[in-house]
This record gives structure tokens, sequence and C-alpha cells, in this order.
């Protein structure tokens, strides 16, 4: 009989294969086995790429900041109801138990028993230590320095327990630099001896093979996705599902799309004329969250004509920012007094939102010297009352507003020019330069402490006060709730810091939007003002 | 003995009325013959006409909102639907109609004028300074048109006059080569040369005695090049590059229908079906100049 040599060879061959298949585990890029949760796989729609995926790295990007946090941990977390809760800490120090000295200079931090590094090792002081060397290295790219340019020393007690002392008070510090990501933790295992040449450029950026939070990295297709598992060796709860994918769908519209198909399941910070569209998806919950934000156009005091306080109380006066709020945002937000929104501390409740008057705008122009000409608009010395607006482009809830205003603007006299730019532009060139804008309209978003987004918006020459408003008492009274340990004197404080920003108007104040977003076919999703969306990925279970 | 030729009898028409019909007329009639381009023409003279009328023609102020009636599909109060502020598109779609028509019209004169001169120098003087000039040519045809029109846009600011500017500048390539051919033939005919002869300045050579037979191809590319710089403004507006309120246009109202596109559709299909009638009805006219301007029938003496 002739020999079937083939059914010899590749027969054993092919069950062998077959057995192989069938009984090895599950293996990770770093040869561990699959954490114990469900095969699912969750995806999150990605407005924009990341930069990078290092916790202290700029660019400073939300985007950056929703995958950072899936795969990074911080001390602590502010949770969606204001509480600071420890997350790689054990407890929160406070000048109570002895975790803040009493002069504010000295800070313990006690660090969990269990938190460890998705390599398996312990995160420990010298992480911390490590992040200190490295944020402060003014040749490291770092997303922000704010405090940890203040901090003199870190100090190892033991492992879990160590001391960080600083030059002057600062006590916003747990919240800007030991709260979230972008400023982070960062492992000294992979830091250590490093150049900021070799940190700036690392291999890490885009390829965090050492992690801590829920999730840890698995990998990145450029343009088109960011994948991340389930970290064994997180301490948290077992996240529901084994896998995230960050997609990347840089379109509203195709977001959309990808929501009405149920190739998503999260769109984080959807934009408002969608609402309707995404409230008829089944299965898809929309959440409308009060924002740690607001919207305003700042006004650039380089001219002279904005310089006068009657005409940008004229300007703000002019616009119906209650109709903006009804119409175009479809009542979900509300109107601003001053900069603070109110879920913030510090907003002050006693500031009222200037009123629609076009009238009184009318008599504060006249007031101001601008008289009406035969064309229309009003003029002074020969001037004609011209303002450049600007923003971002192709951000169609802004154009709305932008083509209000100026229709708005021209009922009291007042000739304004659109100029929109690609956001990059805008905010990286046009608004730090002062040129081509009079008015620029975006929105800002700040952490718990709202102090470091008051110095960096309206002290005198900080970095993003972009108009180049200067009040000395504003100055002084931030100089003087910076040192001050007690939330209540801070919070007196910035109410009359707030209460004179509403009358010098060094912005037009419209409105706090609230925060829209979308969970399709999804459990557990739940927006925290404070955080990212990805806060509490652990938690997220697909449904049917 | 040698067959005498036949000779066709003269037609009767030109025994009983010998007049010289000039060349304009013979052009009128034969394209009056291409009975597609006269339709084309009129629809476009009527959307001019529209579009110059719109201050009298619209019920509503341009850029007056309603935020009673926001994304309101057509009815009788409003024939085109209203955009998301409220306001009346057909009023928005006549007052851009005058800007895309202004820029379309414009932007291929100046494209026409910049080629036709480059054009008609390169190809009459020939040599070195054609080489040059087509060169050139050559290098403004290998750039990518879309990006640096963009780029012109984000650095100059888009005004009108700005972006007839872009789009002149940038789409007079063709105009040139297709002026320079006609040129290089035209160069050594006769009349030419007796124009030399008796002393004529070359400037006055070409002004007057070979651009005008080299006028009909460039015609023709005239009336195509302006349905381009219509989609090209409206590519531009798309992206966000184009013009701003007050200075609307039809692709601008294209950019702001994105996000609107299944919510409120009109809001697209409406300035899109202005841009397509616009732009056929300008190439239809242009195959029917072609047809009359072809040198093959012409009788002119």
């Amino acid at each position: 009989m002739r020999d079937t040599w083939w059914k010899t060879v590749l027969g054993p061959l092919a069950a062998a294969g077959l057995l192989l298949a069938v009984a090895a585990p599950a293996v990770g890029p770093a040869g561990q086995a699959a954490a114990a949760s469900t095969g699912g796989t969750i995806v999150d729609g990605l407005y924009e790429e990341p930069g990078n995926l290092n916790p202290i790295l700029g660019p400073d990007m939300t985007y950056s900041q929703i995958v950072d946090t899936a795969i990074f941990r911080n001390l602590f977390m502010i949770t969606p109801n204001g509480t600071m809760e420890p997350d790689l800490a054990s407890v929160v120090p406070s000048v109570q138990n002895g975790g803040i000295s009493k002069n504010g200079l000295s800070y313990t931090f006690h660090l969990k028993q269990n938190a460890d590094w998705s390599n398996g090792q312990p995160v420990t002081c010298q992480d911390i230590y490590e992040t200190w060397k490295v944020v402060t290295n003014p040749s490291v790219l770092a997303v922000t320095r704010l405090g940890w340019d203040d901090v003199t020393n870190v100090k190892t007690i033991s492992p879990k327990v160590c001391e960080v002392d600083l030059k002057a008070p600062f006590p916003a510090i747990l919240i800007d630099d030991f709260s979230g990501n972008l400023p982070g933790i960062i492992p000294y295992s992979v830091f250590n001896g490093m150049t900021a040449q070799q940190i700036n450029t690392a291999s890490f950026n885009h390829d965090p093979t050492v992690t801590d939070g829920p999730y840890m990295f698995q990998s990145w297709v450029p343009g088109a996705s960011i994948t991340v598992v389930a970290n064994p060796h997180w301490y948290g709860p077992t996240p529901k599902e084994g896998t995230i994918v960050f997609k990347v769908i840089p379109d509203e519209n195709s977001l959309l799309a990808n929501a009405q198909a149920h190739q998503i399941n999260t769109y984080y910070f959807a934009p408002i004329e969608q609402v309707q569209q995404l409230k008829a998806i089944p299965g898809a919950h929309v959440f409308f969250t009060p924002m740690a934000a607001w919207e305003s156009a700042d006004i650039n005091f380089r001219n002279p004509a904005l310089q006068d306080r009657n005409v940008r109380v004229a300007l703000e006066m002019a616009i119906d920012r209650q109709a903006i709020l009804k119409k175009i945002w479809l009542g979900y937000g509300v109107l601003s007094a001053a900069d603070q929104p109110p879920i913030i501390w510090a907003n002050n409740p006693k500031l009222k939102p200037y009123s629609y008057d076009p009238a009184e705008s009318k008599i504060l122009l006249n007031k101001a010297g601008w008289k009406m000409g035969s064309d229309g608009y009003r003029h002074k010395n020969g001037k004609t009352l011209q303002l450049v607006y600007a923003t971002t482009a192709g951000n169609p809830w802004r154009e709305a507003t932008e083509r209000l205003v100026q229709y708005w603007f021209q009922q009291i006299g007042v000739k304004m020019v659109i100029h929109d730019y690609p956001a990059n532009v805008y905010f990286g060139t046009v608004l730090p330069s002062g040129k081509g804008w009079d008015l620029g309209e975006f929105e800002w978003t700040e952490g718990y402490d709202p102090a470091a987004s008051e110095e960096q918006l309206y002290e005198t020459n900080a970095a993003q006060n972009f108009g180049k408003y200067s009040n000395p008492q504003v100055d002084k009274l931030l100089k003087e709730q910076d040192t001050m340990l007690n939330q209540s004197a801070r919070q007196a404080v910035l109410r009359q810091e707030q209460a004179i920003l509403h009358q010098d108007l060094p912005a037009l104040w419209y409105y706090t939007p609230d925060e829209i977003d979308a969970a399709i076919n999804l459990t557990g999703y739940q927006p925290d003002p404070w955080y990212v969306e990805t806060w509490n990925c652990y938690d997220w279970q697909l449904t049917q | 003995m040698a067959a005498r030729p036949q000779i066709e009898p003269a037609p009767p028409s030109a025994l009983a009325n010998p007049r010289f019909e000039s060349y304009a007329h013979l052009v009128w009639r034969r394209f009056l013959h291409h009975r597609v381009a006269v339709v084309a023409a009129i629809v476009l003279l009527l959307i001019m006409l529209a579009a110059v009328l719109a201050p009298w023609v619209t019920p509503y102020p341009l850029g007056q909102p309603d935020l009673s009636a926001i994304l309101a599909p057509p009815s009788i109060h409003h024939p085109m639907g209203t955009d998301d502020l409220g306001i009346d598109l057909f009023t928005e779609v006549l007052f851009g109609g005058r800007v895309s028509l202004t820029i379309g019209i414009f932007a291929a004169l100046v494209a026409v004028v910049v080629g036709g001169a480059i054009g008609s120098i390169s190809g009459y003087f020939g040599g070195l300074v054609d080489a040059l000039l087509m060169r050139v040519t050559d290098v403004g045809l290998s750039v990518p048109l879309l990006f640096v029109v963009l780029l012109l846009s984000l650095l100059i600011g888009p005004t009108p006059v700005s972006i007839i500017t872009i789009i002149g500048l940038t789409s007079w390539m063709y105009p040139a080569r297709i002026v320079r051919s006609q040129f290089l033939t035209l160069k050594k005919r006769d009349f030419v040369e007796a124009a030399r002869a008796v002393g004529m300045h070359n400037t006055r050579i070409i002004l007057r005695e070979i651009f005008p037979n080299a006028m009909a191809p460039l015609i023709v590319n005239a009336t195509l090049l302006v349905g381009q710089a219509i989609i090209l403004e409206s590519v531009m507006s798309f992206l966000g590059a184009g013009l701003t309120p007050p200075n609307i246009s039809w692709g601008y109202l294209l950019n702001q229908a994105q996000s609107f596109t299944t919510s409120a559709p009109w809001l697209a299909i409406f300035p899109g079906l202005m841009i397509f009638f616009v732009v056929l009805a300008v190439n239809l006219v242009g195959d029917g100049l072609r047809d009359a301007l072809d040198p093959t029938s012409n009788q002119r003496q």
C-alpha cells in the first residue's frame, strides 16, 4: 500500500496546532495573563488624537487626558460630587489629620500598599521624587510646572510614605499636581537616569509600557486607534470589560454616524446641535453636566476704544446672551456674571449677569463719545467703531453666536468683522500675539481649584492674559489667597476678586454651557465635571 | 482637351444680398442655432438678474435672525426654509449668488488677462522668453492649487477682492498655454509678416493683429474658468478659508450646512443646486461658444 505520508506528518502537526490554540491562555504583550474581566470591547470615540501618552508631557490636551486616565492614576481624584478621595494614596492629607503641616509647607503622603505598576513593581515615593525632578527640569517639555516648582524636596520616610516640602504655602497643590493627569505621576523605573532630550523623545511617550491605572497600554495605530486592556496589577475594582479601544474620529458628523450605527459606546463633548439625534439613538443615554468652564470673549485692551468701560458695558448689554443660551444651547447652561461658574466654590452668588438692554448700550456709547454716523455706524475723532471678532473656525455654535453678535452690534452702530482661525493657530499664535482681534471668544475649562485659572487669565502679564488686562487690586487679591490654607478665607477673597472682574469686564461674560456626553449601550458611564470621562472606566459595562 | 472644372453656383442669398457679414454677427447666428447653449444662457442670465436685484426681490433683510423660526423647513413664508438662526435661506441664496457670481466672473477675468498676457508674450517672442515663461507656467501647474489657495487665504485674509485675486492669480496657467499655442501658429501667418514689413511695433502686432484671432479658444476657456472659480471659492468656504458674514457666498452656505445635513438638508440642497445649475449653464454656454467660434466654418473675409 502506498504510504500517505502527508497524513502521517501533517496530521499530528495539525492536531498539535489545534491543541495549542485551544489550550494556551490569551497572552498579552508583557507575557501576562489577561485580567479576569469579561471579553467585551468598549469603543470610545475620540474627536482628537492625543499628542502623546506621557502623563507629564505637553501639549495639554483633553483627549490625551482621557486615554491617560484609563492607564495612569494620581494620588487623589475629585469625584462628581466635588469630594477629593484618595486614589494611589490611602488617605487625603489635611491639617486636621496631620498630613499637612500647620504652616502649609509640608505634605505627608501615604501610598496604598497594593498600588503597583503594571510590571508588578510597587508605586513608591521614588516615583513621586522622579516626577518632581523631571517636571521641574526646564528642558523637559512638561505640560506645566505650576506647584511643582514650589517643591523644595521629596523625602522618602518609607517606600510608601513620603514628605513633600514647599518653599511657600500653595493650598491648590493637591488639586493642581496630585489629582488627575497632565501632570500626573511617572514611573521611576522608566525615567531614572534619562536626560531631558531622552525624556522628550522617549518611546514610552507613544508606548507607555509601565502604567498603574485600571487598564494598561496595548497598541497605538497612529491616526486610527489606541487599545488598552485590563491591568491585572490594578488595585481598584476589576474592570468590567477587558478592552477599551479609543477610536480616533476627528469629525463630529462621523462621530454621530458612528454613534447611530452603534459603532462607538461613548461620545464625549458632543455638540449641542446633535442633541436631538443622539437622544433618538436606541440604547443611548445623553448626559448634561454642569461644567467647571465658561464661554466668554476676551477684550483686547490694546484697542483704545475698548479701554473705556462704558464701551465694554455697552457691548455686553447689546448681546442677548439669554437668547443664545435658550435657542442655540437649548437651555443647557447658565448665564455668567463673571468667570467662575456656579459649581465652583469660589463663585460669587451675589453677582447677577448684565441685562440685555440695547437702548442702554446706545446711551453708554453716546456717553463714550461714539456718535452715530450716516452710514449706520458710530464714529469718534474720524474713526469708525469697528471691532474684529475672532474665534475657532469650524465650530457651528460659535459661528451662530458671532453672526448673532454681529447683527446685535449692528443695531447699536458697532461694525463687527468676523475672522475665525483653526484652533491650533488661534490659541497658538493669534490670541497670544494680541494682533488681528479685538474680541476673542473661547471656552476655559478649569479644575476644582479656581486660583490657577484666575492667575493665568487675569493677573497682570499672566501667560494667558491675552487681552493685557491689568488691575492691581485683582493682582493683590490673588496673591493674598495664594497662601491661605483655609478655604472659607480664600473663598471670601476670590469672591471679592470676582466682583471686580464683573465690574471691569476683562471679557464679555457669556455663559457656562453644560457638557454633553452620550453613552451608547453602556452602563456605569458617569461624567465628572472635575475629571475626564474615563475616571471610572473600570465600571463601564456593555449592554445588549 | 481638359474638362473644365465644375463651379458651384453661388447661393442665391449671397447674390441677392452681397452685404459683408461681420464675424461677430456670424458667431452670434451660429450660437443661436445651439439650442441647449441658448437655454443655458437664459438660465444664467435669470440667475444673475435675480442676484443683482436681490435687495429688491428678497422678502427679508439679509442677516436678520428670527430665533422663533430656527431650522424651519421650506414653506410659503420661507420658500427655501431657514437656517440655524432663523435667517431666510432664499434671501441668503440670492445675496450669496451676488458674491459667488462676482468672484467667478472677475476671477476668470483676472486669470484670462494674466494668462493671455503671459501666453501672448511667450508665444510671440519665443526663444528664451518663451522657455522662461513656460517653465514658470509649468511650476504653477505643478503646485497643488488648493493648498496654495487655502494658505494664501489664511495669510491675506478672506475678502471678496483677496479671493478674486488669489483664485485669478492661481488659475492663469491654462489660458497662458492656450494663447501661446495660438500665437505660435498665428505669428507665422502672412498678415503678421505684412504688419512687420510696414514697421508696426511688436505690441501693436500682438494686440491688434494676432490677439483678436487668438481669442476664440480663450473665450471658451474663460467661461469654463467662471465655473471653476465658483467651485473653488465654494471649496474654500467649505473648508473654512472663505468669506465670512456679511459677505456670504454659496460656498459659505454649504459650509454652514455641514452640521445640519440630516436635521435640515435644505440648507445644503438649495445652495448646492444653485452652484450646480450655474456651473452647468456656464459649461453649456462654453460649449455653444466653442461651436460658434469654430474656425473651420469661419467665413470671415
